[in-house]
């Protein structure tokens, strides 16, 4: 399987609204969601991710959006969709969670951290898996095309959490795992195919920018054994 | 029982930009130490990026506002972020790459630790195994590019 590692990289990349349809920001440094009975009191997100390099026909064992979780004082719920459409725009063409088009199939996250902006740690949701399969299985689905992920607060509990936005600090934007299975029907060239030059350990072939070589390079001390769970 | 891991090959996508790496995953350090095939070998196609840009802050974490003011993130008003931010974009340490290459591979052998439990696959680890599979023949292709350079 191949695990594709996305992160949004831009300001227009998040953005949070009230699930009325009001205070829509794609500029804010954090991002809520607010569960609870009222709809004006609930609160939702979105994150955009702009290059999904994934083959149409592609089969998706697992995906996982990460958030960067800084605040929460009780648990909250929310249903997490992706949005329907074959290439999402992002949220400055398209200023609004509320009314684009959701999947039909959605999983429910149940965030119980109670967390600080001193106490902020990455944290996954629940399996994706159905609602980004839906996506890739549209007939307009092509490789490269942008994928959103919404998370709405739900009306079954009272509770909120926060997470950090591309806008308070890029690195810890929210992050999407996609574990897959490369379809066949695709136009996509395999990966092999697209890979740039010959492994590092064997230098680089002609024409690859020396810029890459020197940060490959700097990449290079992760290439070595840890053990799981030794940060 | 902790998954140990251990990045074979790095590589970069042309077309792409992603970051590749081929992690071999083994379901112990004492399979891995003692000679075994990994019983997993994965892709990862990485966006990484060699700057962060992020809003300034002082020494206690307050966000600096584009008129000078420092804010505590936990009181971060409507009206402070009208005013916007201070920004600095500055290039990111090997350690702060490798942590989130780290990061990304954790958490997946995270999701593969989980899988093994659910199954209660203990063949997985009694008997560590290569995997024969390489649909896409990024492992064959590497293999002649290495061969071609040799």
């Amino acid at each position: 399987m191949t695990v594709l590692n996305l992160q949004v990289g831009a300001s227009a990349g998040d953005a949070t609204e009230d699930l009325d349809n009001t205070d829509f920001s794609a500029t804010s440094v954090t991002l809520r969601m607010d569960s609870n009975t009222l709809l004006a009191n609930r609160r939702g997100a979105g994150w955009r991710f702009p290059s999904v390099t994934i083959d149409p026909g592609s089969t998706v064992s697992a995906a996982t959006l990460s958030l960067y979780i800084s605040s929460g004082l009780t648990a909250a719920d929310a249903d997490v969709h992706a949005e329907d459409v074959d290439n999402s725009a992002d949220f400055s063409t398209t200023a609004d969670i509320v009314d684009r088009t959701r999947t039909t199939a959605s999983v429910t996250w149940t965030e119980s951290l109670v967390a600080s902006s001193s106490a902020a740690t990455m944290r996954p949701s629940p399996d994706l898996s159905a609602p980004v399969q839906e996506v890739l299985d549209r007939a307009g689905w092509a490789n490269g095309n942008a994928l959103v992920i919404l998370v709405l607060g739900r009306s079954s509990s009272t509770g909120n959490f926060g997470c950090r936005a591309y806008d308070l600090v890029a690195s810890t934007a929210g992050k999407l795992a996609i574990t897959y299975t490369a379809g066949g029907g695709g136009t996509g060239q395999p990966l092999a195919k697209r890979v740039g030059g010959v492994p590092f350990m064997g230098g680089h072939g002609a024409g690859f920018p020396s810029a890459i070589q020197r940060w490959i390079r700097r990449l290079m001390p992760v290439r070595q054994e840890v053990q799981h769970g030794v940060h | 029982m902790p998954v140990v891991f251990a990045v074979r090959d790095i590589d970069i996508e042309a077309d792409t930009g992603l970051v590749y790496f081929d992690v071999d995953f083994w379901p112990s350090l004492v399979a891995k130490n003692r000679g075994d095939a990994p019983f997993v070998t994965e892709d990862f196609r990485m966006q990484l990026s060699r700057t962060v840009t992020r809003v300034v802050t002082d020494v206690d974490g307050r966000l600096k506002r584009l008129d000078g003011v420092f804010v505590p993130p936990d009181a971060i008003t409507p009206e402070d972020e009208a005013i916007g931010w201070e920004r600095e974009t500055v290039q990111k340490t090997v350690t702060e790459l490798r942590q989130e290459v780290r990061a990304n591979i954790l958490r997946h052998a995270d999701l593969l630790e989980a899988r093994t439990e659910l199954r209660g696959d203990r063949r997985l680890r009694a008997k560590p195994r290569v995997r024969v599979d390489d649909p896409d023949g990024i492992r064959a292709t590497l293999s002649a590019l290495r061969e071609a350079r040799a």
